[in-house]
């Protein structure tokens, strides 16, 4: 038989329980087509288009990331990063080298700025943006996407409505170019409106260039509705054949036409059902520590959420939403039991994203209704253990209930492994690694277990895991090669394995 | 000076709500003047009023400038607007210019759209009823967009500045306008009227709750409560996408009270809890080309059974859309699930599509029949296909290019939907000329 691919001499980590592990296979018109041990691998040698020896490297099934926001992953990349400013002086030469690279007219993104950070703990003005960019419109958009600052040319540009909440003023009455809450979201409305296609496709094709550098061969992207755009959310729909890699598209919105007019057979993602932890939005059942004031936002009434999920659920979608701490967990799960106690549905997969501090009731609720549980095990790595972010906002007995891992998989769950780019870098190698070392020890997962995080369990999570997810005969040639096995390294150096190559149905994406 | 609304009048006509526009005795003179020649005349036109010194329109307009190359900025501008604008000798200057201070002369015939939105809205203090809708309505078409909207000036805040605190106070005059007139259509019962309105001051402020409450007020007057609650829906999707809020507890309220006093004049289907599993059959009717994601890829759910076909103008043979769907729902449904449908079904629906002779055993129909009798049994077969099919996994039945489906399989469509209101099963029809309402 002539194949496309063979890759020999290695070890084929399958993940397929009942052959878990092979020394070559080989792959033809896209689909795995043979993989076995010793020599066999020989027959196909003469017949080949590529033959790849691995000199001992490791082959695993292409990496999930099942929570993506794509567009603003690679909108970020082509914009100014303010997030590493100090003063406000930084600022201004950040942007006045930007006009002076940019022709006269064309936009100026900034992102990422956040004033805390900086000396003055202050934001800038549009007087202070016109000086800098005279020529040129400028829109900075802050950390959280919560707040717009502009200069007076992009103020004069976006035409607001000025009974519009959320204009800051100045001592004379007039805009200061600072824009929150309804004016920011409908500035970022209409500025993300005036970003052309060509932009976005630009932007998307970098941000894919590192998913698949990192051996990710299948993203959910989640986009559209809130703080984004509807257009990012179209213009994956217009697009997707066109990838090098498969995006499953989350489309956020509540409006269940427009899904169905589309012929979706998902909706949600970052439907927010609650905040974050960082911004102390994120619903707990307690106070947070660190502003006993606070216990974070439900953004739903149970009877708003109730009738959206049921709405979606008797139309055969399968739903995503957010929800971080306790009571927006709640508030989901009800949701879907109600759904399902009013139209029973067999292996639904509905999801719940991030699910970061559940209740063991929770767990087993969320268990027996098949939950999907989309998790980010890289917020441990860079928010969890002593001293960080979780024990700041949380308090050192709370933050040690946070993404429980082992507990979700004892009790049933599938659990799909994500980054939540732009919020933590597209590496499942390092999500591998955040959930075997997370910091407290009973919520670490073994490795094999973490892999499928990003393997299997990603593919199970958007109904893939007949076609993806494994190396099995029939199933898609998607695999990535590492230069180390991750079941045979020290858990403590996996974030240090790196990826050789990147396989897409057989093709070589990507290669060191 | 009285402006009549009759720009004839006027040797100097300038409109700068929207796009700006400066004709002198008709002809445009936008191309003959710099940009900030058009701003130093609207400036002065807006304050026609006021006498300006030099030294203070030569810092508003060249801030950056030195005092002495600002003058000379100013003098030279002010030389080449009076070129344009007096060309015709005859006719009054329109600005007067002396050794330190400059104006607009007082004499000299300016059209100012502005001002005659302002003058129409002073007049509307005096009327009433029609006459006051009129006016309104006038000074409504003046309002062809923001003040100077496109019309930015670099280096120039204090100009800007000017512009922006004129642009809101147009902008607050005009939705009053707009307010005023939404209210007088309702109360005089022009509820069409109102809600054009309402609609167009939604495209400036999509977030506005307010005016969708007074949407919904303005349908259930109409008696059309589908089109309320419509915009009950229009108003919480906008917001929740948008900001992630609830609509306000006044719409909340209103839309909660239209649910609850015709709910037991209105169907089951818009009871939110229905004891019994719910079944709708679905009909989506879509444009040519316009469905996105490609049928075959939403095989990818599980649970849904997809069946997807083209109709082609050239094959117009009878029952080839359905003798298709057939085949594709035995290639794709579990043979478990299709030996539930009866063995005499399936002689019937050997009859259109020879896949189904694998479920009739020998049985083949040799039985000859007149083509209405031969009809009916294909219906009722299929339409049982479908029936024990989508009891067991929900189906989506995908027909492109509906404007070429043959006679009979479109009969059967038609046959099947005015049949089975209650079958778990989506019918989207891709294409151009469908008559929807014949499906209804």
């Amino acid at each position: 038989m002539n194949v496309d691919l063979v890759l020999y001499n290695g070890t084929v980590l399958t993940i397929d329980d009942d052959n878990p592990v092979a020394n070559w296979i080989a792959a033809k018109d896209g689909r795995v087509v043979d993989l076995g041990f010793g020599e066999d691998f020989r027959k196909y040698l003469g017949n080949t288009n590529e033959a790849m020896d691995l000199h001992g490297k490791t082959v695993l099934p292409g990496f999930y990331d099942s929570h993506v926001n794509l567009v603003q992953t690679g909108l970020n990349l082509l914009s100014l990063n303010l997030s590493e400013i100090r003063c406000m002086d930084e600022l201004f030469s950040l942007i006045r080298f930007k006009a002076s690279q940019l022709p006269k007219g064309e936009l100026i993104r900034g992102i990422g700025f956040d004033e805390l950070r900086l000396i003055e703990k202050r934001m800038p003005n549009r007087y202070e943006l016109d000086r800098c960019a005279p020529m040129n419109p400028v829109w900075i958009s802050r950390v959280d996407y919560h707040t717009s600052i502009v200069n007076s040319m992009a103020l004069h540009m976006l035409n607001l409505p000025f009974n519009l909440d959320g204009i800051v003023r100045d001592g004379r009455n007039l805009p200061n170019g600072q824009l929150t809450g309804r004016a920011n979201a409908l500035v970022r409305s209409h500025m993300l409106d005036r970003i052309p296609e060509s932009e976005i496709a630009k932007g998307v094709h970098k941000a894919l260039n590192i998913a698949i550098e990192n051996g990710i061969t299948t993203i959910n992207a989640v986009e559209g509705g809130f703080t984004f755009h509807d257009k990012h959310a179209e213009f994956m729909l217009e697009n997707k054949n066109s990838f090098p890699i498969d995006i499953a598209l989350f489309y956020q919105t509540v409006d269940i036409e427009k899904i169905l007019s589309k012929g979706l057979t998902r909706v949600g993602g970052t439907i927010f059902v609650d905040g974050s932890f960082g911004s102390r939005t994120a619903a707990l059942a307690e106070p947070y520590t660190d502003d006993s004031s606070k216990t974070g936002t439900l953004y739903f009434s149970q009877e708003e959420l109730n009738s959206f999920v049921l709405e979606a659920h008797k139309n055969n979608l399968q739903i995503a939403v957010h929800a971080i701490g306790s009571r927006a967990i709640e508030q989901a799960l009800t949701a879907y039991e109600y759904a399902q106690s009013i139209y029973p549905r067999k292996d639904c997969r509905h999801r719940i994203e991030h699910f970061e501090l559940p209740s063991e009731e929770h767990i087993r609720r969320a268990s027996s209704l098949g939950i999907v549980a989309s998790v980010q095990p890289t917020y441990e790595y860079l928010w969890g253990g002593p001293g960080k972010m979780y024990e700041t906002r949380l308090g050192k007995t709370r933050r040690k209930k946070t993404n429980p891992f082992r507990q979700y998989i004892e009790s049933g769950l599938i659990v799909a492994g994500g980054s939540d780019s732009d919020l933590t870098p597209m590496n499942p190698l390092l999500g591998i690694y955040a959930a075997v070392n997370h910091p407290t020890p009973e919520f670490s997962i073994n490795v094999q277990d973490a892999i499928k995080l990003f393997t299997i369990n990603g593919a199970k999570a958007i109904f893939e895991e007949r076609m993806k997810g494994t190396l099995e005969m029939g199933k898609l040639a998607d695999m990535v090669i590492l230069d180390a096995n991750p079941l045979e390294v020290s858990p403590s150096k996996i974030n240090e394995i790196s990826v050789v190559a990147t396989i897409k149905e057989g093709n070589i994406l990507f290669a060191v | 000076m009285q402006y009549k609304g009759v720009m004839s009048l006027f040797n100097l006509e300038i409109c700068v709500l929207g796009n700006l526009t400066i004709n002198v005795n008709k002809k445009s003179i936008s191309g003959s003047i710099s940009n900030k020649a058009a701003a130093l005349l609207c400036y002065l036109v807006l304050n026609k009023d006021k006498t300006f010194s030099r030294d203070k329109l030569a810092s508003i307009f060249w801030d950056s400038a030195s005092i002495e190359t600002a003058r000379y900025n100013l003098r030279y501008t002010l030389w080449s607007l009076r070129k344009v604008l007096d060309a015709d000798k005859k006719q009054t200057p329109v600005i007067v210019a002396y050794k330190d201070c400059c104006r607009i002369n007082p004499e000299a015939l300016i059209y100012l759209d502005v001002f005659e939105m302002e003058r129409l809205l002073e007049e509307s203090r005096q009327l009433m009823g029609q006459d006051l809708v009129e006016t309104l309505s006038r000074a409504k078409s003046i309002y062809k967009g923001e003040f100077l909207e496109g019309f930015y000036i670099n280096k120039c805040p204090e100009f800007n500045d000017w512009v922006f605190f004129e642009r809101e106070r147009l902008q607050r005059k005009h939705f009053d306008v707009l307010h005023r007139l939404t209210k007088l259509h309702k109360s005089a019962g022009n509820y069409h009227k109102s809600i054009e309105i309402l609609n167009e001051m939604l495209k400036i402020n999509p977030l506005q709750e307010e005016l969708y409450e007074e949407l919904i007020k303005n349908y259930l007057e109409l008696g059309d409560r589908a089109s309320a609650l419509k915009q009950y829906k229009r108003c919480s999707n906008i917001l929740r996408d948008e900001l992630n809020l609830s609509p306000n507890e006044n719409i909340r309220k209103l839309y909660n009270e239209i649910k609850n006093t015709n709910k037991n004049s209105r169907k089951a289907d818009e009871n939110p809890i229905d004891p019994t599993p719910y079944r709708q059959l679905k009909i989506l009717f879509i444009e040519e080309n316009k469905l996105r994601e490609k049928p075959e890829e939403q095989i990818l759910c599980d649970k849904l059974l997809l069946i997807s076909t083209v109709c082609h103008s050239a094959v117009q043979m009878p029952y080839t859309c359905l003798s298709d769907c057939i085949a594709g729902i035995i290639e794709k449904a579990d043979n478990s699930l299709l030996e539930k449908l009866p063995r005499y079904y399936w002689k019937d629906l050997c009859r259109i599509e020879s896949a189904a002779y694998k479920f009739c055993a020998d049985e083949t129909p040799l039985d000859s029949l007149t083509a209405i009798s031969e009809k009916i049994r294909i219906f009722k077969a299929f339409e049982n296909l479908l029936n024990t099919v989508s009891a067991e996994v929900p189906m989506r039945i995908y027909i492109k290019s509906i404007q070429c489906i043959d006679r009979i399989s479109l009969e059967f469509l038609k046959f099947f939907v005015c049949r089975n209101k209650s079958s778990n099963i989506t019918l989207v029809l891709e294409g151009s000329e469908i008559d929807a309402e014949s499906f209804t």
